[in-house]
C-alpha cells in the first residue's frame, strides 16, 4: 500500500487522537442522545461522554449523524415529546 | 420518569398510540435533519421510519434511560437513514480497484517530489508506508486504505463481509499499531504528530 503525502498527514492527525480505549459505533449510538443533551446544557461531560466526543473526532460517519441529530432535536425545541 | 419504553410494549394499552406518536416524531426529525439531501423524499423517509420503529422495538431493553428516549430513538433512525444514503451515494469503487489506485500512487509520489518535498516525504510518508507494510494485517491495511479514500464504513463492511462495528475495530487496531510502531522508532506527539484539525479523512487526500 502506497500513500501520498496528504494521506500521510491525515494518518498523522488520526494518530494524535487515537486512544487505547475507544467506543465503537454501536456503543456511541446508545450514548449520543445523552451527549447532545448534556453538551447543550453546558454541563461538564462525564468520562463516558468524553469518550463520545473522542469517537466523534475520529469517525466521520458518526460525526455526520451527530450533526443530523442536533438538527433534528433543534426542530423540536419547546415541544412536549412526552418525556416527563 | 420516562414512560416511552413502557408504552411501547405490545401489551400496553397505549401501544398503538405510542407507536403512532413515535412514528410522527421520527418522520419530522428525519425530515428536518435530511432537508436538502438527495434521495431523501417522503417515500424514503417513510421506509426509514418503518424500519427504525422495528429496530427501536427490538432494542427497547437496551435503552439506558440516561438521556431522553426520543433522542435515543432519533439517533437510531438517523443512523439507518445515513446508512442507506451512503450506500446510494458511494461511487461503487471496489476495494480491489482502490488497491490498484493506491499502487499507482508510488509512481506519482516518486515523479512529483522536489528535493525539499522529498525530505518531508522521507520524514513521514515513507516511514508510515513502511510501518503500514510491516505492522498492519492485510485487513487493517484494507480498512485504512478504504477510509483514506472516503469509502463509507458500511460499504467497507459490506465488501469485507463484516459489520460496521468490526470495521471500526479494525481501523482502531490499525491506528494503535501504527502509533506503537512510530513510538517504537522514537517518535512522539511533539516530534512527529501535530494536533488533528478535523476528521475529514478521505476528502481530497490524493496528491
Amino acid at each position: 500500500m502506497n500513500i501520498s503525502r496528504d494521506q500521510a498527514k491525515v494518518i498523522r492527525d488520526l494518530l494524535v487522537s487515537t486512544q487505547s480505549q475507544e467506543l465503537n459505533c454501536n456503543e456511541l449510538l446508545d450514548k449520543i442522545g445523552e451527549y447532545v443533551e448534556v453538551e447543550k446544557s453546558g454541563e461538564t461531560l462525564s468520562l463516558e461522554l468524553e469518550m463520545v466526543k473522542q469517537h466523534l473526532s475520529l469517525c466521520r460517519e458518526c460525526e455526520e449523524e451527530y450533526q443530523a441529530l442536533v438538527t433534528a432535536l433543534g426542530h423540536f425545541v419547546g415541544e412536549d415529546l412526552g418525556e416527563d | 420518569m420516562n414512560f416511552w419504553p413502557d408504552r411501547l410494549r405490545e401489551k400496553h394499552p397505549e401501544f398503538s398510540t405510542a407507536l403512532a406518536e413515535l412514528r410522527e416524531i421520527l418522520f419530522r426529525g428525519l425530515k428536518a435533519s435530511l432537508s436538502g439531501k438527495p434521495h431523501s423524499d417522503d417515500a424514503f423517509l417513510e421506509d426509514i421510519v418503518q424500519n427504525s420503529l422495528l429496530r427501536i422495538l427490538e432494542r427497547l431493553d437496551t435503552f439506558q434511560g440516561k438521556g431522553k428516549f426520543t433522542s435515543w430513538a432519533l439517533a437510531i433512525a438517523i443512523r439507518m437513514a445515513f446508512n442507506e444514503l451512503r450506500r446510494k451515494d458511494w461511487n461503487h469503487l471496489s476495494l480491489d480497484e482502490l488497491r490498484e489506485q493506491q499502487e499507482t500512487l508510488r509512481e506519482e509520489i516518486d515523479k512529483g517530489s522536489s528535493p525539499s518535498s522529498q525530505t518531508e516525504k522521507n520524514d513521514l510518508s515513507k516511514l508510515l508506508q513502511s510501518v503500514i507494510k510491516t505492522d498492519l494485517t492485510s485487513r487493517q491495511r484494507d480498512v485504512l486504505m478504504a477510509a483514506l479514500n472516503g469509502m463509507p464504513q458500511e460499504e467497507i463492511a459490506r465488501q469485507l463481509d463484516t459489520s460496521r462495528n468490526n470495521v471500526y475495530k479494525l481501523f482502531h487496531d490499525a491506528r494503535k499499531a501504527l502509533k506503537r510502531a512510530l513510538e517504537g522508532r522514537g517518535f512522539d506527539k511533539e516530534s512527529l504528530l501535530i494536533p488533528a484539525q478535523s476528521n475529514g479523512y478521505g476528502e481530497g487526500v490524493s496528491s
